[in-house]
C-alpha cells in the first residue's frame, strides 16, 4: 500500500514537472529577440501606394474562422501584453517596420500580410494571412534593414506541429488563446476589448464562437501531430506548401483517408517577374495566375464549402462556395506585374567591384546562362498571346540537376481518391482546364494526382467565386490572366528561374538548404551539411543570411529527409548525378556572386566592361 | 611466504625508483651544469671551416640522392625533405621604416612592399598524414629583387629565399654531425643516428631531444606556427638569426574552424578554408635576432638557440598572406617546381655557418637533380 502511494506520488510530481517545462516553455517560447532596425530602406520596386496595396489587401483566408477583432485583443499567456503588438509578432520572423501606424488598410497595426476581410454576407471581420506575408523578405547590415518587396519570407508561419519548445506562430497563437478562454479574468478582459459597448451580453456568444476556433486550431495540430503529417520541421523561412494545400483540400475538406506525409518543406519563392513565366510553381506545374493564386488561398486556410457537417452533398448551387476574394486576388496580381526586381543597395551592402562583376558576367555567360537566361520567345510561340513579354523557363529534370528529390516526388507520386466529390468526365470537359501530357479519360477520381484534382476543384471554385462576385464571362478571362486555361503539366524536375535579384532571397535552392551563393557555388562538399536560420543578418560577401548559432535560431540539418542540399553542383568529375558545370575557383565564384548583383540592374550592367566567355564545356560525360 | 615475497618486491621497487630519481636528477644537474659551462663565454663571430667539410658535403649529397630516389613516387621526384607542401600562396613582405641603421641592408635596406611566394609544408621526406608528428616548414620567395645575387644563373636571378621550420634549433650541430645522423637515415637505422657507437662520449642524448622535440604535433593552421631560421646569416655587418611570427593583431580576427585531424591533408583545408573559402588574410611578423659575441651565440653550431633575454628578436618586416586562390592544378604543379635555397639572393643576407654551407651544395644538387628527372 505504501510502495503504491509512492509511486502515485512520484508520477504526480513527474506530471507536475513535466507540466512546468510545458509551462515554462509558454511564457517564454524560443523565439529570437527583436532588434528594431535604426533604418529601414524600401528599394524602389512599386509606388508606396503598390506597396501597401500588396501588403494588406485580403486574399480570402480565414486562418479556422479567427476573427481580425480577436487576434487584435488577444493577450500574452502570461501577462496581459498583446499578442499582435508588432514588436512580439515580430519575434516569429513577421516584417514590421519601426514607423509603422494603424491605418484605414491595417487597423490593428499589423505585420506585413496580415489583412482584414469582411464576409459580405455575415458581415464578420476575418485575419487574412494574404501573399505578401510569405512573399516579403528583409535584410539587416549594420543595424539597418532592406525591405525586399515580393522576397522571401523568414518566419515560422506554418508549422502546425507543435514542439516542446514552442517557436511556431500557430502554437503560440493556440496558446494565447487556450489561456484566454480559460482564464476567466483573462476571457473578460477580451471580451470588454472585442465588444466594446455589447459588453457584457454577448460574452456567452463571444465564447461559444471562441471555442469553436480555438477547437479548430487545437484539433489541426491533434490531427497534424498524431499523423505524422510534418516530419521535416520547416524551421523559419519554409513551408511544405504542395503538401499543405494537398492536406488541407484532399484531407480536411474530402477524406482523412487523404492524408499525405508532407515531408518536403519549400522556400518562398520571390514574385518579381513570375506573371511573364510560363509555368510557376518549383516544380513548373501551374499556368493560370487566377487558379494558382487559389489554391495558395487554400492551402493557407481560404474556407471551402464541399459536404454538409452531416457528409451529404451540398446543394449544386451552394457547393465550392469559399472565402477566396477573386477581386482582392486579381488587385493583387495585377499590383504584382508592376513589381521591379529589387536593385542592389550600394549604400546599405557597399559599392559594387565593377570590374570583377565584369568578369562575373563571362563566368554567368560560360555556366549559367543555359538554363537561367529568359527565354524570350516570340509573339506567335506564347502561351498567352497578349502577354508582353513571355518568358518561357527550362524545366530541368531531378536526375540533371541532383537537388532534394522529395518536393518533386511528392507531388509526383501522391494519389488522392476524390471519387466522394461525384464528377463525371463529361462535367469536367466543360471546365477551363488543360491537360498537358496527359489525356482526361486517364484521370481517375479513385486515384488522383495532387496537380490534376487541384487544377479541376480550383476550376470550380474559381467558378463558383466568379459567380458569387457577379462577374462576367468577358471579364473572367482577364481577370484569370491573359485568358488562360488552368494549365497542369507534371514534370518530376525543378524550374530554373532567371536570376535577377537572386541576391535578395536567401537561403537558396528550392528547399532553402543552401546558406549562401557562395556555397551553392561550391562542391558539396564545401557546403554546411548544418547551419542556423532564423537571423535576417545579411552577409554581402557571400550573400547569404549569418548562419550562426543565437537564442532562437533554428538547425537545419541538410541530412534529414526533405533538407538534402546537393545536386546544383559545380565540380570536377563526371557532369551527372547533380554535377552540372567545372569546378569554380573561389575566386570566380565571388566574381560570379558580384555579377549577380547587378544582374537585372540596367543602371549598372551599364557601367560592366566587356570580357571575353570561355565556352561553356560539356565536361566528362560518364555515361557510358 | 607469498606475502613476504611482496613486501619484498614492494621494497625493491620503491627503491629502484628513489635512486633511479635520485640519478636522474643528478644527471640533470650535471647536465645543466656542463652545459651551463660549456654554452658560455665570447663566441667568434667569424665562420670557422673545418678541413674535411669539402669531402663530407659530397658524401651527403650522395646520401640525399639516394633517399630522393628511395622516396620518390611513380612519376615524381620528391624534396628530399618538406616534400609534402600544404600550399604555395602569394604573399606581400612590407619592410617597416625607421630601421635601426645596422638592420637596413639587403632587401630591408628600405621601407617598401616585396612580392613573394609563401611555401607551406611538413618537414618528411614523404608525404604522410598531417596528424603525424613532424617538423613544419615555412620557405619564402621574395621576387623582382634587383642586385647581383650570390648564386649566378638566370633562373633565380631576382630572388630572395629565406628557408625555416618550426623549431628555433636544428638537432644537429654541423655537418660532420650531419653527414653521420643523416647517413643512418638513410640507412634506416634510426638509433644509430643518434647512438653512432657504444663509447658514451658520442652519444647526443640532448640533440636526440630536440629532434623528439621537432617531431611536434600539427598546429591548427600551417599560419598559426612560429618559423625560425635555425642557422646564422649575415645581414650587411652584424650576424643574425630570423624568424616568422603569426601577427593576427594586423588581420582582421579569425579563428580557424576546428578541423578533422584525421584527414591527412586537413592542414591545407585549413588554408584553403582560411584563405579561398573564409577570404581572411594571414598576418605575419618577420624578426631577426642579432648575435652578441660576448656571449654564447655560435655561428658553427645549429643546435644552440641563441638567448631571446641577452637578444630580443625585432620586427624587421610585416608579411600578410592576402585571401586568394592557391588549390589549383596549375599552381601547385608550379610550387612542386620552385627551388628555396637560402643562398638564392644578396651577398648582405649571407648565410653562415657550417650547415649554411652544406644546404649551398645540397640544396642545388638536389634540385637539379629533381628538375631533370621530373622534366
Amino acid at each position: 500500500m505504501r510502495v503504491l502511494r509512492r509511486v502515485l506520488w512520484l508520477v504526480l510530481l513527474l506530471l507536475l514537472a513535466g507540466l512546468a517545462v510545458v509551462l515554462y516553455y509558454v511564457a517564454n517560447p524560443n523565439l529570437p529577440t527583436y532588434q528594431a532596425p535604426s533604418q529601414l530602406h524600401y528599394l524602389q520596386q512599386w509606388s508606396d501606394q503598390q506597396r501597401q496595396t500588396y501588403y494588406y489587401t485580403p486574399q480570402g483566408t480565414t486562418v479556422k474562422g479567427l476573427r481580425y477583432e480577436w487576434f487584435t485583443a488577444l493577450e500574452l499567456p502570461f501577462s496581459s501584453d498583446r499578442f499582435a503588438r508588432p514588436e512580439y509578432l515580430a519575434r516569429f520572423g513577421f516584417l514590421v517596420d519601426p514607423q509603422q501606424q494603424a491605418t484605414p488598410l491595417n487597423p490593428g497595426n499589423l505585420p506585413v500580410g496580415m489583412a482584414r476581410h469582411e464576409d459580405e454576407r455575415t458581415g464578420k471581420q476575418y485575419l487574412d494571412i494574404s501573399c505578401a506575408a510569405c512573399h516579403t523578405g528583409e535584410l539587416r547590415y549594420k543595424g539597418q534593414a532592406v525591405r525586399i518587396d515580393g522576397g522571401a519570407a523568414l518566419h515560422s508561419l506554418a508549422s502546425t506541429v507543435p514542439t516542446l519548445r514552442g517557436g511556431g506562430f500557430g502554437q503560440a497563437l493556440g496558446m494565447s488563446m487556450a489561456f484566454t478562454y480559460y482564464n476567466p479574468l483573462k476571457f473578460n478582459r477580451f471580451a470588454k476589448a472585442v465588444l466594446g459597448e455589447g459588453y457584457p451580453e454577448g460574452k456567452d456568444q463571444l465564447r461559444r464562437e471562441f471555442k469553436a476556433v480555438l477547437d479548430r486550431l487545437l484539433g489541426t495540430a491533434w490531427n497534424d501531430t498524431h499523423r505524422g503529417l510534418y516530419p521535416t520541421e520547416e524551421g523559419f523561412g519554409r513551408t511544405d506548401a504542395f503538401g499543405r494545400i494537398a492536406n488541407s483540400v484532399y484531407g480536411d475538406v474530402i477524406s482523412p483517408d487523404n492524408y499525405r506525409i508532407a515531408d518536403a518543406p519549400v522556400s518562398y519563392p520571390h514574385l518579381w517577374d513570375i506573371w511573364k513565366f510560363d509555368w510557376v510553381q518549383w516544380n513548373g506545374s501551374a499556368m493560370q495566375p487566377m487558379a494558382r493564386n487559389l489554391g495558395e488561398a487554400l492551402g493557407v486556410g481560404a474556407s471551402l464549402h464541399l459536404f454538409k457537417p452531416d457528409g451529404g452533398q451540398v446543394a449544386e448551387a451552394d457547393r465550392y462556395a469559399s472565402s477566396v476574394r477573386v477581386r482582392d486576388l486579381y488587385t493583387l496580381e495585377e499590383t504584382l506585374k508592376h513589381l521591379a526586381p529589387p536593385a542592389w543597395p550600394e549604400a546599405v551592402f557597399g559599392k559594387i567591384d565593377l570590374a570583377r562583376a565584369s568578369q562575373g558576367r563571362a563566368l554567368f555567360a560560360e555556366n549559367c546562362a543555359y538554363c537561367h537566361a529568359p527565354n524570350v520567345v516570340p509573339a506567335d510561340q506564347r502561351m498567352a498571346p497578349g502577354r508582353d513579354p513571355e518568358w518561357h523557363l527550362r524545366i530541368v529534370p531531378i536526375e540533371v540537376i541532383g537537388t532534394d528529390t522529395t518536393t518533386a516526388d511528392n507531388i509526383a507520386d501522391h494519389r488522392f481518391d476524390i471519387s466522394k466529390l461525384g464528377w463525371t468526365h463529361e462535367q469536367l470537359a466543360k471546365l477551363d482546364v488543360r491537360l498537358f501530357g496527359a489525356t482526361l479519360e486517364q484521370v481517375d477520381f479513385k486515384n488522383i494526382s495532387s496537380a490534376k484534382g487541384l487544377a479541376y476543384i480550383t476550376a470550380f471554385v474559381e467558378d463558383q467565386a466568379y459567380k458569387r462576385a457577379g462577374i462576367s464571362d468577358e471579364e473572367r478571362g482577364r481577370m484569370n490572366g491573359f485568358g488562360l486555361p488552368i494549365g497542369v503539366q507534371e514534370k518530376r524536375g525543378y524550374k530554373a528561374r532567371p536570376l535577377d535579384g537572386i541576391w535578395a532571397t536567401p537561403p537558396f535552392l528550392h528547399n532553402g538548404s543552401v546558406p549562401t551563393l557562395f556555397q551553392l557555388l561550391s562542391p558539396v562538399s564545401e557546403r554546411a551539411s548544418q547551419f542556423h536560420v532564423g537571423s535576417f543578418e545579411y552577409d554581402p560577401k557571400f550573400v547569404g543570411f549569418q548562419t550562426r548559432e543565437f537564442p532562437g535560431s533554428f538547425l537545419l540539418d541538410t541530412r534529414v529527409r526533405g533538407n538534402g542540399n546537393s545536386g546544383h553542383e559545380f565540380r570536377d568529375g563526371c557532369r551527372k548525378d547533380g554535377v552540372i558545370g567545372r569546378a569554380l575557383q573561389p575566386d570566380e565564384r565571388l566574381a560570379l556572386i558580384e555579377y549577380l548583383k547587378v544582374l537585372g540592374n540596367a543602371e549598372l550592367e551599364g557601367r560592366l566592361s566587356p570580357v571575353e566567355a570561355r565556352p561553356w564545356t560539356p565536361g566528362p560525360d560518364c555515361s557510358n | 611466504m607469498l606475502k613476504r615475497f611482496w613486501l619484498w618486491l614492494g621494497r625493491l621497487v620503491g627503491k629502484l625508483l628513489l635512486v633511479l630519481l635520485v640519478v636522474g636528477l643528478v644527471g640533470w644537474i650535471a647536465g645543466e651544469a656542463y652545459y651551463g659551462w660549456k654554452f658560455s663565454g665570447p663566441v667568434s663571430t667569424e665562420e670557422v671551416i673545418p678541413a674535411d667539410e669539402a669531402a663530407q658535403t659530397r658524401a651527403i649529397i650522395d646520401d640525399a640522392i639516394r633517399i630522393v630516389e628511395q622516396h620518390r613516387d611513380n612519376t615524381r621526384v620528391l624534396r628530399d625533405a618538406h616534400a609534402k607542401a600544404h600550399g604555395c600562396v602569394k604573399a606581400e613582405v612590407s619592410v617597416l621604416p625607421g630601421l635601426d641603421a645596422d638592420l637596413r641592408a639587403g632587401v630591408f635596406a628600405e621601407p617598401k612592399t616585396w612580392q613573394a611566394w609563401m611555401r607551406l609544408s611538413n618537414g618528411n621526406a614523404f608525404p604522410q598524414f598531417d596528424r603525424v608528428r613532424d617538423a613544419r616548414g615555412m620557405a619564402i620567395k621574395l621576387l623582382d629583387v634587383p642586385g647581383e645575387k650570390m648564386m649566378k644563373g638566370a633562373t633565380h636571378l631576382g630572388e630572395q629565399d629565406f628557408v625555416m621550420f618550426n623549431h628555433p634549433v636544428f638537432f644537429v650541430r654541423d655537418v660532420a654531425e650531419y653527414r653521420q645522423n643523416f647517413n643512418a637515415q638513410a640507412n634506416g637505422q634510426k638509433i644509430a643516428a643518434f647512438f653512432p657507437s657504444l663509447d658514451p662520449r658520442r652519444w647526443e642524448i640532448r640533440h636526440l631531444i630536440i629532434a623528439l622535440k621537432t617531431l611536434a604535433p600539427a598546429p591548427d593552421s600551417p599560419v598559426s606556427a612560429t618559423y625560425s631560421s635555425i642557422s646564422p646569416y649575415k645581414l650587411g655587418a652584424a650576424n643574425i638569426k630570423y624568424r616568422v611570427i603569426p601577427d593576427p593583431q594586423s588581420c582582421p580576427p579569425y579563428q580557424v574552424p576546428e578541423q578533422n585531424t584525421a584527414l591527412p591533408n586537413f592542414l591545407r583545408n585549413a588554408l584553403y578554408q582560411q584563405l579561398s573559402l573564409d577570404r581572411v588574410p594571414a598576418c605575419f611578423a618577420l624578426q631577426v635576432q642579432k648575435q652578441n659575441a660576448q656571449y654564447y651565440m655560435p655561428i658553427e653550431d645549429t643546435s644552440v638557440e641563441w638567448d631571446e633575454s641577452i637578444s630580443p628578436f625585432v620586427t624587421v618586416a610585416t608579411i600578410r598572406v592576402p585571401a586568394q586562390d592557391f588549390d589549383s592544378r596549375e599552381q601547385n604543379l608550379a610550387c612542386d617546381n620552385l627551388s628555396f635555397n637560402p643562398w638564392h639572393g644578396l651577398p648582405e643576407h649571407r648565410p653562415i655557418g657550417g650547415i649554411n654551407r652544406l644546404r649551398k651544395s645540397v640544396y642545388e644538387a638536389v634540385s637539379a637533380y629533381r628538375h631533370e628527372r621530373n622534366q
